[in-house]
Order: structure tokens, then C-alpha cells, then sequence
């Protein structure tokens, strides 16, 4: 069994090499997150704590990190799927299984801690250097041992958890997919509404909240209203006005030109799974923003939440990348199906791109309506140096940016 | 004798060329088919059936020989013109059905019109006559996942036969339906033959499905090894020979 998994490791170079890049940043986030909470600055002590922010903090950015790492794991498993049938049909059992997947995502999960540590600890002066810059406040971060002991067991605790999960999910559907392939009938999973009546609040919830964030959103707590509020006519917009809309128009506005009926129809199916990023985007920008903008005056709180929007905006960019990747690896069929009905290699390869394109286009606009609106209001509140507004948003675009020419690179 | 629409000279395809694995899966196949013409391509596993559909279709190119269609030398296309070719000259179906689940089955059908850039008038009037005469006129809106295997296997077809292509290229066509939806799928095939003349070439391994045809060609270790006319045989009858020659393959193996 350990030589069948090394050998599997090895199969799958490509997909292990992106998979351990989740290890080692996500290693390296937490380890300098951890770094900074327990710094003396802030002073987390994580027993009997009674630091709010910080210990949110913590929990938000551990859950973030569970969610990059499922995702990754579940790109990563779900092209096992064939292999674990194979050894469950040679009669392996569910812990031959576990071994299997467990050695493989160990092994990478071993060689990616000490170079997310020693990556973490090679940031500490370039980020004391910039976080006095951006905010004037000065934090000295020393190497200590708890943070290396906490950062190791976040990550095993979230990549074995992950790789139960997603194993099962796999154990249950291995055989039935070996054995039945693309048969099975699915279930609409967003039904086309029908009723037309109330469907202009949604646009109005989304953009008015944006509007209202300019007027009167310079508190965290109407902040965060508005963006909820905002988030609610986001999933509207989404689901009740765009996909069923794109359902009506790509055949009837797009039945001409051969490269638009395919990439808007796979657009349309992008659409559906990435909302759930944007409203992590939008929620996360909206969170991390309104308390750093009630941390003004604590030099440590502002910068824990600083680092932690540097940490968790980059990794839920990687998570929406994973996401994306994992759609794509199942579409390879449909591009050969699209070859044999005369669709050449260079107009696949153009579709291909400008599904890309609408896809972050969309993700990233429709974010940034609020991020941007967010930062702006308390820039100019005086609530967040103006630099960091610039950073802020020099994040969230150069994160989903680079994912993008990531994905584009593997889709392509 | 007309020109024939199809033409093979000297077909041989190689994998895996000068390598420890080396491994001829067709030996200079002389092939011809006549417009109008129902081809069936039968043979046992491995015997190069699908390889032979590959290369007579483009979707692979010989490594030695020839392959013309419809007079046209297709090693002399770049690869948008054999693109084009393939879209308004061939249509295929295949076992699996091969739709785009991320579309629905009227984008599914309206997309080699599409690339051809037919005007949206047309495309629709088309997509709807074509969806009647195969019955699904009433979930064009759905998603192939939330279709039937018989629904799907028309949908297939319909994108197969929106472009009036001249050859109809099926690798198991019937592979995943059941009795039933696998005779009218035959009976339609049969029908479009005879009464428009397209050109049928069809891959199977089910005798029944190959006595709908109006010639049998039977490939064995790369090479034709029988072919068989139905004339003026029966149904019947022509069933009866081309078991005969199964049988006769499978008794070889007998001790």
C-alpha cells in the first residue's frame, strides 16, 4: 500500500505540487498569524481567553484555512477516485483506503510545514518594516515555539479531517462512478424561478446597499448589516435574475456565433458554484474591515487584522482556483465532444479563455462593488490610514488575479 | 458506379511507432462507400473497429494511406478546414451520447449551426423541426442530466443530423439504450437512409443492430476480413449470415 501511494503521488505530480503549495501557504499564513496573535503586542493566550477580537480572529481564520484545505483535497482526491474503486474492487478494505489517501496527503503535508515555517519566518522583517509603514505602529516578531506547535497542529487536525471527508465521499461514489460513468439522471439544483414579481429587489438590495455604505455605513456594525443586506441581493441577483436569464438568452441571442453559445453556456454553469466565493470575498472583506476599523488605537489588533485580510483573502482566492480547477478536470470529454463536431483546437482554446475571463471578470467586479465601497467610506472616515486601503485592495485584485493565470494556465 | 464518398487506400495505423510496444492496428485497409450506402463495421474486441472509425472520420489520421471523403484528401486540410469539414460534411453519435452537460439539449443541437454561423432565425427553425421529428420538441430547455438515456440518444442524433451531413459516422450507437429506444433509433437510422440517402457507417457488436444495414464488413487483427452484401436477402436472413460469421469466430476458440 505505501508503494501504490508513493506511486500515485508520483502520477499525479502536477496536481500533489499545487496541493502541497496549500500546505506550505496556508502554513505559512497561519504560523505568521499565530506569530502576531501571540505576540506581545496582542497578548493572545488562547486559555480562559478573554481577547474577543483576537480569538475571533483566530476561529475565522481557521475556518478559512479548513475551507482552502477541503477544497484542495477534494481537487486532489477526486482524481483518485478510479484508483480507490480499483482497490476496493481488488477487495481492499476501508482502511487500506484510508492508508492510501492518508500516506499521500502525509507525506506532502510533512514536506510542506518546515518551508511554510521557515517562508513565514523569512517574512517577519519585510513584515515589521511594512506594517510600521502602513499603519506607524511598530510590532517585533520573535520566533517562538507556540506558534510552530499550533500552526503543525492546525494543519494536521484540518488535513485529516479533510481527507476523512473527502474520502468517504469518494468511497461512496468510486464504484458507482467506475461502474456507471456520466448515466445517472441529476436534479436541477437551482430550479429556473418563474415568478417575476419581486425580482428587481434583488438588484436594488445589491446595489443600494453599496449606495447606503457611502451614506451612512462608517460604523462596523452598519457595515456589517449593509453588507449582509448587500450579500442577500447578491444571491438574488445570481440566482433568481442571472442564471435563468443566461438559460433564455444563450440560445436565443447566441445561436449564431459558435464560440459564444459554449463559452456563456459554461460561464452559466461557473456561475452557480461561485457564488458562495463571492459571498466569502464580500463577507470576509466586510468582517475583517469593520473590526479593523474598531481596532484603531491598538497597534496589535489592527495589524492581527491586517495580516489576517492579507492571510484569508489570498486563500480563499486559491480555494475559488481549486474550485474551478475541479470543474474543469471533469470537462475534458466535453472539449473532445466539442473537437469532433468541428470546433478546432484554437477556437477551444479561445472559448476557454473568455469562460475565464467572464468568470473572474464577474467574481471580481461584483466583490470589489462592496470591498472597494467598503474601504473607500472608512479611508475617508480616517478609520484605516489611506495606504492600507490601497493595500487592501491591491490584495484582493493581485490574489484572484493570479489565481486567474493560474487556472488559465492548467485549462488551457 | 458512382464516386464513391468515401475512400480508403492502403489504411494502416501504427501506436506507439518504433517503440518497445509497437502495435499495427490496421494493415493497409482498401475501403470503399457509395452514397447512400448502410455500412456496418463489425468484428471481435480489439480487432481495430474503432481505430478504422477514427481514421475515416478525422478524428485521427492514418500513418500510412489514404483517406478521402467526398473526394477531398483530408491529410491535405489544416486543422480549421478539417474542423469545418468535420462539422458540415460528417455527423457523429456515439455511445455515450457525448452532449454537453453544461448546456441544454437545444444549445446542445444548435451548435454545429452555430459555429457555421447560420442566422438565428434559421438555427431556431431547424433546432425545433429536427427536435419534433425526434420527438423531444418538449425538453429542448432541459439539461442533458436531467434526461433520459433515449431522450439524450436523440438529442445526439439530432446534433448529428442538424448540418444534413452526408456520412452518419455511430460507434455503438446502442450501446446504453435499451430494447426498445435501440429500434427506434435503428428504424430512424434506417429511415434517413433510404429516404434521404445519407450515407450510414456504423460500428457494432450486436447482430441484430448490423442487420439493419446494407453491408457488413467484418475486420479481424487489423485487416477486412469478409464483407457481405444484404441484396435482396431478408432481414431475416441477413440476421442469420451475420451470426454465422460470430459464430464462426467464436468457434475457432473452442477446444
Amino acid at each position: 500500500m505505501i508503494k501504490d501511494a508513493l506511486r500515485s503521488l508520483k502520477k499525479d505530480l502536477d496536481r500533489a505540487v499545487f496541493y502541497w503549495l496549500v500546505f506550505v501557504l496556508s502554513s505559512m499564513f497561519m504560523f505568521t498569524f499565530f506569530h502576531l496573535a501571540l505576540s506581545e503586542a496582542v497578548g493572545v493566550t488562547f486559555i480562559y481567553s478573554n481577547n474577543d477580537l483576537p480569538t475571533f480572529l483566530t476561529v475565522f481564520d481557521v475556518f478559512v484555512c479548513i475551507i482552502v484545505i477541503f477544497l484542495a483535497n477534494d481537487f486532489y482526491v477526486k482524481k483518485k477516485s478510479q484508483e480507490l474503486a480499483v482497490i476496493l474492487i481488488c477487495g481492499g478494505t476501508y482502511l487500506q483506503l484510508v492508508q492510501f489517501l492518508l500516506l499521500q496527503t502525509g507525506v506532502l503535508m510533512i514536506l510542506s510545514i518546515p518551508v511554510g515555517i521557515g517562508l513565514g519566518c523569512l517574512c517577519f522583517p519585510a513584515l515589521s518594516v511594512l506594517l510600521k509603514s502602513m499603519s506607524r505602529y511598530e510590532i517585533r516578531l520573535v520566533l517562538g515555539t507556540q506558534s510552530v506547535v499550533l500552526t503543525a497542529c492546525v494543519i494536521f487536525m484540518e488535513v485529516f479531517w479533510c481527507t476523512m471527508l473527502n474520502l468517504g465521499y469518494a468511497y461512496r461514489n468510486s464504484i458507482c462512478a467506475l461502474l456507471r460513468q456520466e448515466n445517472e439522471t441529476k436534479t436541477r439544483i437551482f430550479p429556473v424561478i418563474r415568478t417575476k414579481k419581486f425580482r428587481c429587489i434583488y438588484p436594488l438590495l445589491y446595489f443600494g446597499c453599496a449606495a447606503l455604505l457611502y451614506t451612512c455605513g462608517d460604523g462596523p456594525e452598519r457595515m456589517l448589516l449593509l453588507g449582509c443586506a448587500g450579500t442577500a441581493g447578491l444571491w438574488g441577483c445570481i440566482h433568481k435574475i442571472l442564471v435563468p436569464g443566461l438559460e433564455k438568452t444563450v440560445s436565443q441571442r447566441w445561436s449564431d456565433d459558435g464560440e459564444k453559445l459554449v463559452y456563456m453556456g459554461l460561464f452559466r454553469e461557473d456561475l452557480k458554484m461561485s457564488f458562495v466565493y463571492m459571498v466569502l470575498f464580500i463577507s470576509s472583506a466586510n468582517i475583517l474591515c469593520a473590526m479593523m476599523a474598531g481596532t484603531v488605537g491598538n497597534s496589535g489588533e489592527f495589524a492581527l487584522c491586517l495580516i489576517s485580510f492579507a492571510v484569508v483573502i489570498p486563500l480563499l482566492a486559491m480555494s475559488f482556483m481549486f474550485r474551478f480547477a475541479t470543474e474543469a478536470s471533469g470537462r475534458k470529454k466535453q472539449f473532445a465532444t466539442l473537437l469532433k463536431i468541428g470546433y478546432g483546437e484554437s477556437r477551444i482554446r479561445r472559448i476557454k479563455t473568455r469562460e475565464l475571463m467572464c468568470l473572474y471578470g464577474f467574481v471580481m467586479g461584483s466583490s470589489l462593488v462592496y470591498i472597494f465601497s467598503i474601504v473607500l467610506v472608512l479611508a475617508v472616515s480616517g478609520l484605516i490610514p489611506a495606504g492600507v486601503a490601497v493595500v487592501i485592495l491591491v490584495i484582493f485584485t493581485a490574489s484572484l488575479g493570479i489565481c486567474g493565470m493560474i487556472n488559465r494556465r492548467q485549462y488551457i | 458506379m458512382s464516386n464513391p464518398i468515401l475512400e480508403t487506400r492502403g489504411l494502416t495505423k501504427v501506436y506507439n511507432m518504433e517503440q518497445e510496444n509497437e502495435f499495427e492496428a490496421l494493415r493497409g485497409i482498401d475501403f470503399k462507400a457509395e452514397e447512400g450506402e448502410f455500412i456496418c463495421v463489425m468484428g471481435p474486441s480489439g480487432s481495430g473497429k474503432t481505430t478504422f472509425i477514427n481514421n475515416i472520420s478525422t478524428l485521427d489520421f492514418p500513418t500510412r494511406g489514404k483517406v478521402f471523403i467526398d473526394g477531398a484528401e483530408i491529410r491535405s486540410m489544416t486543422d480549421n478546414e478539417i474542423g469545418r469539414f468535420r462539422s458540415r460534411t460528417l455527423g457523429f453519435v456515439f455511445q455515450e451520447f457525448n452532449l454537453l452537460n453544461t448546456h441544454t439539449l437545444y444549445e446542445n443541437i444548435a451548435m454545429p449551426l452555430a459555429l457555421a454561423r447560420t442566422k438565428k432565425a434559421e438555427v431556431d427553425e431547424r433546432v425545433r423541426a429536427m427536435a419534433g421529428q425526434m420527438d423531444i420538441e418538449g425538453i429542448l430547455n432541459k439539461y442533458p442530466g436531467e434526461c433520459s438515456g433515449g431522450q439524450r440518444q436523440r438529442a445526439a442524433i439530432c446534433r448529428a443530423l442538424i448540418m444534413r451531413p452526408k456520412i452518419i459516422i455511430a460507434d455503438e450507437p446502442t450501446g446504453n439504450l435499451d430494447r426498445a429506444n435501440s429500434s427506434e433509433f435503428l428504424a430512424m437510422i434506417d429511415r434517413l437512409n433510404k429516404e434521404q440517402r445519407v450515407t450510414v457507417i456504423m460500428v457494432t457488436h450486436d447482430p441484430l443492430t448490423a442487420s439493419y444495414s446494407s453491408r457488413l464488413v467484418y475486420i479481424k487483427d487489423g485487416v477486412i476480413e469478409t464483407s457481405i452484401e444484404r441484396n435482396q436477402m431478408s432481414q431475416k436472413e441477413y440476421f442469420e449470415k451475420i451470426t454465422e460469421i460470430n459464430a464462426s469466430e467464436s468457434r475457432g476458440f473452442l477446444r
